[in-house]
Protein backbone atom coordinates (compact mmCIF):
# COMPACT_ATOMS: atom_id res chain seq x y z
CA UNK A 1 0.00 0.00 0.00
CA UNK A 2 3.03 2.17 0.23
CA UNK A 3 5.10 3.09 -2.88
CA UNK A 4 8.41 5.51 -3.53
CA UNK A 5 9.65 7.61 -0.63
CA UNK A 6 6.56 9.42 0.11
CA UNK A 7 3.77 7.40 -2.00
CA UNK A 8 0.69 5.61 -0.34
CA UNK A 9 -2.67 4.68 -1.17
CA UNK A 10 -5.67 5.81 1.03
CA UNK A 11 -9.15 4.58 1.72
CA UNK A 12 -12.33 6.70 3.23
CA UNK A 13 -15.66 6.01 3.79
CA UNK A 14 -18.06 8.64 2.37
CA UNK A 15 -18.81 9.52 6.34
CA UNK A 16 -15.12 10.62 6.36
CA UNK A 17 -13.92 8.10 8.47
CA UNK A 18 -10.35 7.13 7.20
CA UNK A 19 -9.82 3.23 6.57
CA UNK A 20 -6.52 3.21 5.00
CA UNK A 21 -3.40 4.88 5.82
CA UNK A 22 -0.75 3.68 5.65
CA UNK A 23 1.92 6.06 6.47
CA UNK A 24 0.37 8.42 9.16
CA UNK A 25 -1.62 5.37 10.70
CA UNK A 26 -2.70 7.77 13.47
CA UNK A 27 -5.73 9.09 10.75
CA UNK A 28 -7.22 5.20 11.11
CA UNK A 29 -10.62 4.77 12.60
CA UNK A 30 -11.42 8.48 13.09
CA UNK A 31 -13.43 10.86 11.74
CA UNK A 32 -11.96 13.52 9.16
CA UNK A 33 -15.05 14.40 7.67
CA UNK A 34 -14.40 18.63 8.19
CA UNK A 35 -10.78 18.60 7.77
CA UNK A 36 -9.24 21.58 5.96
CA UNK A 37 -5.61 22.15 5.13
CA UNK A 38 -3.61 24.96 6.54
CA UNK A 39 -5.14 27.65 3.84
CA UNK A 40 -8.87 26.30 4.60
CA UNK A 41 -8.87 24.17 1.66
CA UNK A 42 -11.26 21.22 2.79
CA UNK A 43 -9.98 17.87 2.45
CA UNK A 44 -11.51 15.01 3.30
CA UNK A 45 -14.79 16.07 2.22
CA UNK A 46 -13.68 17.24 -1.14
CA UNK A 47 -12.10 14.02 -1.66
CA UNK A 48 -15.61 12.16 -0.58
CA UNK A 49 -17.68 14.39 -3.37
CA UNK A 50 -15.14 13.32 -5.73
CA UNK A 51 -15.40 9.75 -5.03
CA UNK A 52 -19.32 9.93 -5.19
CA UNK A 53 -19.53 11.48 -8.53
CA UNK A 54 -16.97 8.92 -9.92
CA UNK A 55 -13.36 10.17 -9.62
CA UNK A 56 -11.00 12.92 -10.39
CA UNK A 57 -7.90 14.99 -8.58
CA UNK A 58 -7.71 17.22 -5.63
CA UNK A 59 -4.98 19.23 -4.85
CA UNK A 60 -4.25 20.67 -1.21
CA UNK A 61 -1.91 21.28 1.00
CA UNK A 62 -0.53 17.53 3.63
CA UNK A 63 1.98 16.65 5.76
CA UNK A 64 4.81 14.87 3.66
CA UNK A 65 4.90 11.81 5.61
CA UNK A 66 8.58 11.55 6.22
CA UNK A 67 9.22 15.08 8.14
CA UNK A 68 5.56 16.18 8.80
CA UNK A 69 5.88 19.50 6.73
CA UNK A 70 3.08 20.44 4.44
CA UNK A 71 3.37 20.04 0.84
CA UNK A 72 1.47 20.45 -2.01
CA UNK A 73 -0.25 17.04 -3.02
CA UNK A 74 -1.96 16.14 -5.94
CA UNK A 75 -4.44 13.44 -5.64
CA UNK A 76 -6.29 11.08 -7.62
CA UNK A 77 -9.66 9.96 -5.80
CA UNK A 78 -11.89 6.57 -6.99
CA UNK A 79 -14.88 6.50 -5.94
CA UNK A 80 -15.99 1.97 -5.07
CA UNK A 81 -20.10 3.23 -4.87
CA UNK A 82 -20.67 -0.33 -3.62
CA UNK A 83 -18.61 -0.09 -0.78
CA UNK A 84 -19.10 3.56 -0.05
CA UNK A 85 -15.69 4.09 -0.25
CA UNK A 86 -13.27 6.83 -1.67
CA UNK A 87 -10.05 5.22 -2.34
CA UNK A 88 -6.76 7.39 -3.52
CA UNK A 89 -3.47 7.93 -3.62
CA UNK A 90 -1.62 11.56 -4.47
CA UNK A 91 2.01 12.42 -5.32
CA UNK A 92 3.48 15.73 -3.50
CA UNK A 93 4.25 18.33 -6.31
CA UNK A 94 7.82 19.30 -4.62
CA UNK A 95 8.86 15.72 -4.83
CA UNK A 96 7.27 16.10 -8.86
CA UNK A 97 9.27 18.93 -9.41
CA UNK A 98 12.62 17.79 -7.69
CA UNK A 99 12.61 14.42 -10.04
CA UNK A 100 11.58 17.26 -12.99
CA UNK A 101 14.08 19.37 -11.92
CA UNK A 102 16.86 16.36 -11.43
CA UNK A 103 15.70 14.99 -15.14
CA UNK A 104 16.22 18.14 -16.29
CA UNK A 105 19.48 18.58 -14.29
CA UNK A 106 20.73 15.33 -16.13
CA UNK A 107 19.47 16.22 -19.08
CA UNK A 108 21.57 19.96 -19.46
CA UNK A 109 24.38 18.07 -18.30
CA UNK A 110 24.52 15.56 -21.00
CA UNK A 111 23.55 18.49 -23.25
CA UNK A 112 26.36 20.57 -21.57
CA UNK A 113 28.49 17.21 -21.79
CA UNK A 114 27.55 16.67 -25.49
CA UNK A 115 28.09 20.71 -26.27
CA UNK A 116 31.47 20.31 -25.05
CA UNK A 117 32.32 17.23 -27.16
CA UNK A 118 30.82 19.01 -29.82
CA UNK A 119 33.05 22.02 -29.35
CA UNK A 120 36.40 20.25 -28.65
CA UNK A 121 35.41 18.33 -31.96
CA UNK A 122 34.71 21.79 -33.65
CA UNK A 123 37.59 23.13 -32.62
CA UNK A 124 40.16 20.07 -32.73
CA UNK A 125 38.86 20.15 -36.83
CA UNK A 126 38.54 23.45 -37.07
CA UNK A 127 42.20 23.33 -36.21
CA UNK A 128 43.60 20.15 -38.36
CA UNK A 129 42.45 22.46 -40.97
CA UNK A 130 44.01 25.52 -40.22
CA UNK A 131 47.16 23.78 -40.25
CA UNK A 132 46.58 21.89 -43.27
CA UNK A 133 46.12 24.93 -44.79
CA UNK A 134 48.61 26.24 -43.42
CA UNK A 135 50.81 24.29 -44.30
CA UNK A 136 50.17 24.29 -47.52
CA UNK A 137 49.69 27.59 -48.30
CA UNK A 138 53.49 27.82 -47.18
CA UNK A 139 54.15 24.96 -48.97
CA UNK A 140 52.77 26.43 -52.05
CA UNK A 141 54.20 29.95 -51.48
CA UNK A 142 57.73 28.19 -50.92
CA UNK A 143 57.20 26.69 -54.28
CA UNK A 144 55.53 29.70 -56.13
CA UNK A 145 58.62 31.19 -54.66
CA UNK A 146 60.73 28.84 -55.97
CA UNK A 147 59.17 28.95 -58.96
CA UNK A 148 59.85 32.82 -59.19
CA UNK A 149 63.49 32.28 -58.10
CA UNK A 150 64.26 29.52 -61.51
CA UNK A 151 61.91 32.29 -63.92
CA UNK A 152 64.23 35.28 -62.81
CA UNK A 153 67.76 33.52 -62.79
CA UNK A 154 66.55 32.22 -66.06
CA UNK A 155 65.61 35.76 -67.14
CA UNK A 156 68.96 37.12 -65.99
CA UNK A 157 70.82 34.11 -67.61
CA UNK A 158 69.02 34.95 -71.04
CA UNK A 159 69.80 38.10 -70.57
CA UNK A 160 73.19 37.64 -69.96
CA UNK A 161 73.56 35.78 -73.03
CA UNK A 162 72.02 37.86 -74.92
CA UNK A 163 74.14 40.53 -74.34
CA UNK A 164 77.12 37.69 -74.58
CA UNK A 165 75.55 37.09 -77.94
CA UNK A 166 75.55 40.97 -78.66
CA UNK A 167 78.74 41.75 -78.14
CA UNK A 168 80.03 38.96 -79.24
CA UNK A 169 78.35 39.87 -82.52
CA UNK A 170 79.47 43.46 -82.44
CA UNK A 171 83.42 42.55 -81.70
CA UNK A 172 83.43 39.73 -83.78
CA UNK A 173 81.76 40.49 -86.80
CA UNK A 174 81.36 44.48 -86.66
CA UNK A 175 84.69 45.70 -85.71
CA UNK A 176 86.57 42.96 -87.61
CA UNK A 177 84.98 44.23 -90.53
CA UNK A 178 85.76 47.93 -89.79
CA UNK A 179 89.43 47.15 -89.29
CA UNK A 180 89.52 45.42 -92.57
CA UNK A 181 88.07 48.35 -94.05
CA UNK A 182 90.18 50.80 -91.81
CA UNK A 183 93.04 48.87 -93.32
CA UNK A 184 92.19 49.27 -96.56
CA UNK A 185 91.80 52.53 -96.50
CA UNK A 186 95.47 52.68 -95.16
CA UNK A 187 96.74 50.40 -97.78
CA UNK A 188 95.04 52.91 -100.56
CA UNK A 189 96.47 55.97 -99.28
CA UNK A 190 99.75 53.89 -99.30
CA UNK A 191 99.37 53.19 -103.05
CA UNK A 192 97.58 56.91 -103.99
CA UNK A 193 101.42 57.93 -102.35
CA UNK A 194 103.45 55.49 -104.26
CA UNK A 195 101.25 55.84 -107.76
CA UNK A 196 100.57 52.62 -107.24
CA UNK A 197 97.61 51.84 -109.79
CA UNK A 198 96.04 49.35 -107.45
CA UNK A 199 94.60 52.22 -105.66
CA UNK A 200 91.41 52.69 -106.91
CA UNK A 201 90.76 48.70 -106.87
CA UNK A 202 91.90 48.62 -103.07
CA UNK A 203 89.28 51.86 -102.44
CA UNK A 204 86.61 49.62 -103.76
CA UNK A 205 87.75 46.75 -101.69
CA UNK A 206 87.13 49.03 -98.55
CA UNK A 207 83.90 50.17 -99.85
CA UNK A 208 82.66 46.80 -100.27
CA UNK A 209 83.76 46.20 -96.53
CA UNK A 210 81.67 49.11 -95.22
CA UNK A 211 78.66 48.16 -96.95
CA UNK A 212 79.31 44.86 -95.38
CA UNK A 213 79.32 46.69 -92.16
CA UNK A 214 76.11 48.14 -92.73
CA UNK A 215 74.61 44.94 -93.69
CA UNK A 216 75.78 43.31 -90.40
CA UNK A 217 74.72 46.35 -88.69
CA UNK A 218 71.22 45.67 -90.25
CA UNK A 219 70.87 41.98 -88.96
CA UNK A 220 71.75 42.52 -85.95
CA UNK A 221 69.53 45.15 -85.18
CA UNK A 222 67.17 43.16 -86.79
CA UNK A 223 67.75 39.87 -84.58
CA UNK A 224 67.49 42.28 -81.69
CA UNK A 225 64.13 43.83 -82.47
CA UNK A 226 63.03 43.82 -85.50
CA UNK A 227 61.91 47.23 -86.75
CA UNK A 228 60.01 46.56 -89.30
CA UNK A 229 57.73 45.14 -86.56
CA UNK A 230 56.48 48.79 -85.23
CA UNK A 231 57.10 50.58 -88.79
CA UNK A 232 54.75 47.68 -91.10
CA UNK A 233 53.13 45.50 -88.37
CA UNK A 234 53.16 41.64 -87.81
CA UNK A 235 52.15 40.04 -91.03
CA UNK A 236 54.60 41.87 -92.88
CA UNK A 237 57.35 41.19 -90.19
CA UNK A 238 56.26 37.55 -90.19
CA UNK A 239 56.34 37.75 -94.13
CA UNK A 240 59.87 38.98 -94.29
CA UNK A 241 61.01 36.25 -91.84
CA UNK A 242 59.40 33.75 -93.67
CA UNK A 243 61.25 34.79 -97.19
CA UNK A 244 64.43 35.10 -95.37
CA UNK A 245 63.75 31.71 -93.96
CA UNK A 246 62.84 30.64 -97.69
CA UNK A 247 65.76 32.29 -99.32
CA UNK A 248 68.10 30.60 -96.77
CA UNK A 249 67.48 27.47 -96.74
CA UNK A 250 65.31 26.72 -100.02
CA UNK A 251 62.17 24.98 -97.87
CA UNK A 252 58.74 25.49 -98.86
CA UNK A 253 57.27 27.64 -97.46
CA UNK A 254 53.23 28.88 -96.79
CA UNK A 255 51.78 32.25 -94.94
CA UNK A 256 48.20 32.78 -94.06
CA UNK A 257 47.48 35.78 -92.37
CA UNK A 258 44.94 38.63 -91.43
CA UNK A 259 45.35 42.19 -90.37
CA UNK A 260 44.96 42.99 -87.01
CA UNK A 261 44.15 46.63 -86.66
CA UNK A 262 45.68 48.09 -84.03
CA UNK A 263 44.09 45.07 -81.38
CA UNK A 264 47.35 43.65 -80.86
CA UNK A 265 50.04 45.76 -78.47
CA UNK A 266 53.72 45.99 -78.69
CA UNK A 267 54.05 43.25 -76.05
CA UNK A 268 51.76 40.91 -77.90
CA UNK A 269 53.39 41.91 -81.79
CA UNK A 270 57.19 40.93 -80.91
CA UNK A 271 55.76 37.85 -78.71
CA UNK A 272 54.06 36.57 -81.22
CA UNK A 273 56.83 37.04 -83.93
CA UNK A 274 59.57 35.32 -81.61
CA UNK A 275 57.14 32.22 -82.06
CA UNK A 276 58.28 31.85 -86.07
CA UNK A 277 61.60 32.91 -85.24
CA UNK A 278 62.36 30.06 -83.08
CA UNK A 279 60.35 27.75 -84.72
CA UNK A 280 62.81 29.05 -87.85
CA UNK A 281 65.89 28.40 -86.11
CA UNK A 282 64.92 24.76 -84.64
CA UNK A 283 63.66 23.62 -87.79
CA UNK A 284 66.26 25.18 -89.79
CA UNK A 285 68.71 23.01 -87.51
CA UNK A 286 66.51 19.96 -86.80
CA UNK A 287 63.89 19.38 -88.59
CA UNK A 288 65.10 18.49 -91.97
CA UNK A 289 61.63 19.70 -93.03
CA UNK A 290 60.12 20.00 -96.59
CA UNK A 291 56.70 22.58 -96.48
CA UNK A 292 56.37 24.92 -93.29
CA UNK A 293 53.34 26.37 -93.27
CA UNK A 294 52.72 29.70 -91.10
CA UNK A 295 49.07 30.82 -90.33
CA UNK A 296 48.13 33.83 -88.34
CA UNK A 297 44.52 34.38 -87.94
CA UNK A 298 41.77 35.50 -85.18
CA UNK A 299 40.01 33.45 -83.22
CA UNK A 300 37.91 33.74 -80.31
CA UNK A 301 40.14 33.32 -78.14
CA UNK A 302 43.03 35.74 -79.54
CA UNK A 303 45.33 35.76 -82.46
CA UNK A 304 46.40 32.44 -83.22
CA UNK A 305 50.12 31.79 -84.74
CA UNK A 306 50.54 28.52 -86.64
CA UNK A 307 53.85 26.91 -87.59
CA UNK A 308 53.42 23.48 -88.88
CA UNK A 309 56.04 21.56 -90.57
CA UNK A 310 56.54 18.21 -91.81
CA UNK A 311 60.07 17.41 -90.26
CA UNK A 312 61.21 14.83 -88.46
CA UNK A 313 59.85 16.06 -85.26
CA UNK A 314 61.25 16.02 -81.61
CA UNK A 315 60.64 14.89 -78.30
CA UNK A 316 60.77 17.42 -75.23
CA UNK A 317 63.72 17.04 -73.39
CA UNK A 318 64.65 13.60 -75.46
CA UNK A 319 68.43 13.58 -77.02
CA UNK A 320 67.23 15.82 -80.01
CA UNK A 321 65.66 17.83 -77.91
CA UNK A 322 65.44 20.98 -80.05
CA UNK A 323 66.78 24.72 -78.27
CA UNK A 324 64.19 23.68 -75.20
CA UNK A 325 65.54 27.27 -73.36
CA UNK A 326 64.40 29.17 -76.60
CA UNK A 327 61.20 27.27 -76.25
CA UNK A 328 60.25 27.75 -72.52
CA UNK A 329 61.04 31.45 -72.54
CA UNK A 330 58.84 31.75 -75.58
CA UNK A 331 56.30 29.68 -73.73
CA UNK A 332 56.58 31.82 -70.40
CA UNK A 333 56.59 35.18 -72.30
CA UNK A 334 53.32 34.29 -73.98
CA UNK A 335 51.68 32.92 -71.05
CA UNK A 336 52.46 36.03 -69.17
CA UNK A 337 50.29 38.25 -71.75
CA UNK A 338 47.47 35.30 -70.77
CA UNK A 339 48.03 33.58 -73.84
CA UNK A 340 49.04 29.55 -74.11
CA UNK A 341 51.61 27.86 -76.12
CA UNK A 342 51.35 24.24 -77.44
CA UNK A 343 53.98 22.39 -79.55
CA UNK A 344 52.80 18.53 -80.16
CA UNK A 345 55.70 16.87 -82.11
CA UNK A 346 55.66 13.40 -84.34
CA UNK A 347 57.90 11.23 -86.27
CA UNK A 348 55.91 13.38 -89.16
CA UNK A 349 56.31 16.62 -88.30
CA UNK A 350 55.53 19.40 -85.27
CA UNK A 351 53.34 21.94 -84.54
CA UNK A 352 53.25 24.91 -82.53
CA UNK A 353 50.73 27.11 -81.83
CA UNK A 354 50.94 30.11 -79.76
CA UNK A 355 47.93 32.08 -78.98
CA UNK A 356 47.70 35.36 -77.51
CA UNK A 357 44.29 37.29 -76.42
CA UNK A 358 43.42 40.50 -78.30
CA UNK A 359 42.63 43.85 -76.88
CA UNK A 360 39.29 44.57 -78.83
CA UNK A 361 37.78 42.03 -81.55
CA UNK A 362 37.24 43.05 -84.57
CA UNK A 363 36.08 41.19 -87.82
CA UNK A 364 39.54 40.21 -89.48
CA UNK A 365 40.30 40.98 -92.75
CA UNK A 366 41.69 38.21 -94.79
CA UNK A 367 44.28 37.97 -97.14
CA UNK A 368 46.63 34.83 -98.23
CA UNK A 369 49.78 34.63 -99.50
CA UNK A 370 51.75 31.56 -100.47
CA UNK A 371 55.42 30.96 -101.98
CA UNK A 372 55.96 28.23 -103.56
CA UNK B 1 120.23 44.95 -95.50
CA UNK B 2 118.77 42.47 -93.46
CA UNK B 3 115.19 41.80 -93.77
CA UNK B 4 112.84 41.39 -90.57
CA UNK B 5 110.60 38.31 -90.68
CA UNK B 6 107.28 38.77 -89.39
CA UNK B 7 104.59 36.32 -88.88
CA UNK B 8 101.14 37.55 -88.93
CA UNK B 9 98.46 35.39 -86.92
CA UNK B 10 95.02 36.47 -86.93
CA UNK B 11 91.63 34.70 -87.89
CA UNK B 12 89.51 37.12 -89.78
CA UNK B 13 91.37 36.39 -93.23
CA UNK B 14 90.26 40.02 -94.62
CA UNK B 15 92.63 41.42 -91.23
CA UNK B 16 95.45 39.41 -92.13
CA UNK B 17 95.24 40.27 -96.25
CA UNK B 18 95.35 44.07 -95.19
CA UNK B 19 97.93 44.19 -92.89
CA UNK B 20 100.52 41.86 -95.26
CA UNK B 21 99.30 44.52 -97.62
CA UNK B 22 100.44 46.96 -95.94
CA UNK B 23 103.56 46.04 -94.25
CA UNK B 24 104.64 44.69 -97.77
CA UNK B 25 104.75 48.42 -98.66
CA UNK B 26 108.15 48.48 -96.38
CA UNK B 27 111.06 47.04 -97.94
CA UNK B 28 113.04 46.10 -95.19
CA UNK B 29 109.33 43.64 -93.72
CA UNK B 30 109.65 40.38 -95.02
CA UNK B 31 106.22 38.45 -94.45
CA UNK B 32 107.07 34.85 -94.18
CA UNK B 33 103.45 33.24 -93.44
CA UNK B 34 100.05 34.75 -92.53
CA UNK B 35 98.33 32.32 -90.07
CA UNK B 36 94.59 32.38 -88.64
CA UNK B 37 95.19 30.27 -84.96
CA UNK B 38 97.86 29.88 -82.37
CA UNK B 39 98.09 26.22 -83.52
CA UNK B 40 99.42 26.77 -87.04
CA UNK B 41 101.60 29.27 -85.89
CA UNK B 42 103.36 26.88 -84.08
CA UNK B 43 103.75 24.62 -86.64
CA UNK B 44 104.91 26.85 -88.87
CA UNK B 45 107.10 28.02 -86.34
CA UNK B 46 110.27 26.69 -87.05
CA UNK B 47 110.07 26.47 -90.76
CA UNK B 48 109.55 30.40 -91.28
CA UNK B 49 111.79 31.09 -87.73
CA UNK B 50 109.76 34.65 -87.63
CA UNK B 51 111.63 37.98 -86.18
CA UNK B 52 108.31 39.29 -85.05
CA UNK B 53 105.01 37.72 -84.57
CA UNK B 54 101.97 39.82 -85.10
CA UNK B 55 99.26 37.71 -83.13
CA UNK B 56 95.54 38.51 -82.53
CA UNK B 57 94.20 37.44 -79.11
CA UNK B 58 91.14 36.08 -79.32
CA UNK B 59 90.87 32.79 -81.78
CA UNK B 60 89.17 29.81 -81.96
CA UNK B 61 91.42 26.95 -80.57
CA UNK B 62 94.52 28.28 -79.23
CA UNK B 63 94.15 31.72 -77.93
CA UNK B 64 96.80 34.55 -78.29
CA UNK B 65 97.89 34.49 -74.61
CA UNK B 66 98.90 30.99 -74.62
CA UNK B 67 100.37 31.12 -78.25
CA UNK B 68 102.56 34.47 -76.85
CA UNK B 69 104.12 31.83 -73.86
CA UNK B 70 104.49 28.59 -76.32
CA UNK B 71 106.12 30.72 -78.95
CA UNK B 72 108.60 32.28 -76.17
CA UNK B 73 109.51 29.21 -75.03
CA UNK B 74 110.23 27.15 -78.09
CA UNK B 75 111.95 30.45 -80.02
CA UNK B 76 113.31 32.48 -77.51
CA UNK B 77 114.57 35.08 -80.03
CA UNK B 78 110.77 35.23 -81.09
CA UNK B 79 109.24 38.62 -80.06
CA UNK B 80 105.19 38.88 -79.71
CA UNK B 81 103.37 41.72 -80.40
CA UNK B 82 99.72 40.99 -79.36
CA UNK B 83 97.48 43.05 -82.34
CA UNK B 84 93.78 43.02 -81.13
CA UNK B 85 90.74 45.17 -80.79
CA UNK B 86 90.72 44.77 -76.92
CA UNK B 87 91.86 48.24 -75.39
CA UNK B 88 91.16 47.27 -71.93
CA UNK B 89 94.00 47.88 -69.40
CA UNK B 90 93.68 44.20 -67.91
CA UNK B 91 94.12 42.54 -71.10
CA UNK B 92 97.12 44.92 -72.31
CA UNK B 93 98.82 44.21 -68.80
CA UNK B 94 97.75 40.15 -69.04
CA UNK B 95 99.41 39.93 -72.80
CA UNK B 96 102.43 41.88 -71.63
CA UNK B 97 102.74 39.54 -68.02
CA UNK B 98 102.90 36.68 -71.03
CA UNK B 99 105.38 37.27 -72.58
CA UNK B 100 104.23 39.86 -75.52
CA UNK B 101 106.81 42.76 -76.59
CA UNK B 102 104.34 44.88 -77.92
CA UNK B 103 100.56 45.54 -77.84
CA UNK B 104 98.18 47.34 -80.88
CA UNK B 105 95.00 48.27 -81.37
CA UNK B 106 93.83 47.38 -84.45
CA UNK B 107 92.21 50.90 -84.89
CA UNK B 108 95.55 52.95 -84.34
CA UNK B 109 97.22 53.99 -87.94
CA UNK B 110 98.63 51.62 -89.25
CA UNK B 111 102.61 52.81 -88.89
CA UNK B 112 102.48 52.44 -85.56
CA UNK B 113 102.16 48.56 -86.85
CA UNK B 114 105.74 49.26 -88.38
CA UNK B 115 107.08 51.27 -85.54
CA UNK B 116 106.45 48.63 -83.03
CA UNK B 117 107.74 45.65 -85.51
CA UNK B 118 111.10 47.77 -85.66
CA UNK B 119 111.04 48.48 -81.30
CA UNK B 120 110.92 44.65 -81.09
CA UNK B 121 113.13 43.58 -83.40
CA UNK B 122 115.79 45.72 -81.25
CA UNK B 123 114.52 44.46 -78.13
CA UNK B 124 112.20 47.07 -77.00
CA UNK B 125 109.02 47.16 -75.67
CA UNK B 126 106.35 49.46 -77.64
CA UNK B 127 102.73 49.87 -76.35
CA UNK B 128 100.93 51.91 -79.06
CA UNK B 129 99.10 55.78 -77.99
CA UNK B 130 95.91 53.93 -77.11
CA UNK B 131 97.16 50.99 -74.98
CA UNK B 132 99.08 53.62 -73.20
CA UNK B 133 96.63 55.61 -71.60
CA UNK B 134 94.45 52.39 -70.77
CA UNK B 135 97.56 51.18 -69.35
CA UNK B 136 97.97 54.56 -67.29
CA UNK B 137 94.72 55.14 -65.97
CA UNK B 138 94.55 52.29 -64.08
CA UNK B 139 97.53 52.88 -62.85
CA UNK B 140 99.62 49.99 -63.42
CA UNK B 141 103.12 50.88 -65.07
CA UNK B 142 104.08 48.69 -68.15
CA UNK B 143 107.09 47.51 -66.24
CA UNK B 144 105.66 46.20 -63.54
CA UNK B 145 103.55 43.97 -65.95
CA UNK B 146 106.03 42.82 -67.25
CA UNK B 147 107.54 38.83 -66.41
CA UNK B 148 110.46 37.70 -65.75
CA UNK B 149 111.89 37.20 -69.06
CA UNK B 150 112.80 41.21 -68.79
Amino acid sequence: MIYGDEGFYFVYDYDGNNIVSPRQTYLINQNWSVQVDPNGLPITDELIRIARSGAGYHSYMWPKPSTGEPAEMVTYVTGMQNWRWALGTGVFIDDVLLTVANTRTQVETCIARTFVQIAIITFLALFLVFISGYFITVRERRLADARQKALTARIVNTQEEERGRVAHELHDSISQILVGVSYTLDLARRRIGKGDDRAGETLDKGIDGLSGAIQEVRRISRDLRPGMLNDLGLGPSVKTLIDEFFQRTGTQTQFETVVFRNRLDNHRKIALYCVPQEAFTNIERHANANLVTVTLKGTRGGALMEIIDDGQGFTMGGPRSISGLGLRNMQERIEQLGGSLTITSGRHGTKISALVPLSHILSPQSSVNTKK
Amino acid sequence: MKQTKVMIVDDHPTVTEDVRSILETYDELNIVACLTNGEDALKHLEASLPDVVLLDLNMPGMGGLTATELILKRAPSTRVLILSMHDSPEYIATALNHGASGYILKDVPTDEIKIAIDAASKDEQYLCTGSQAALGKQGASPQSALTGRE
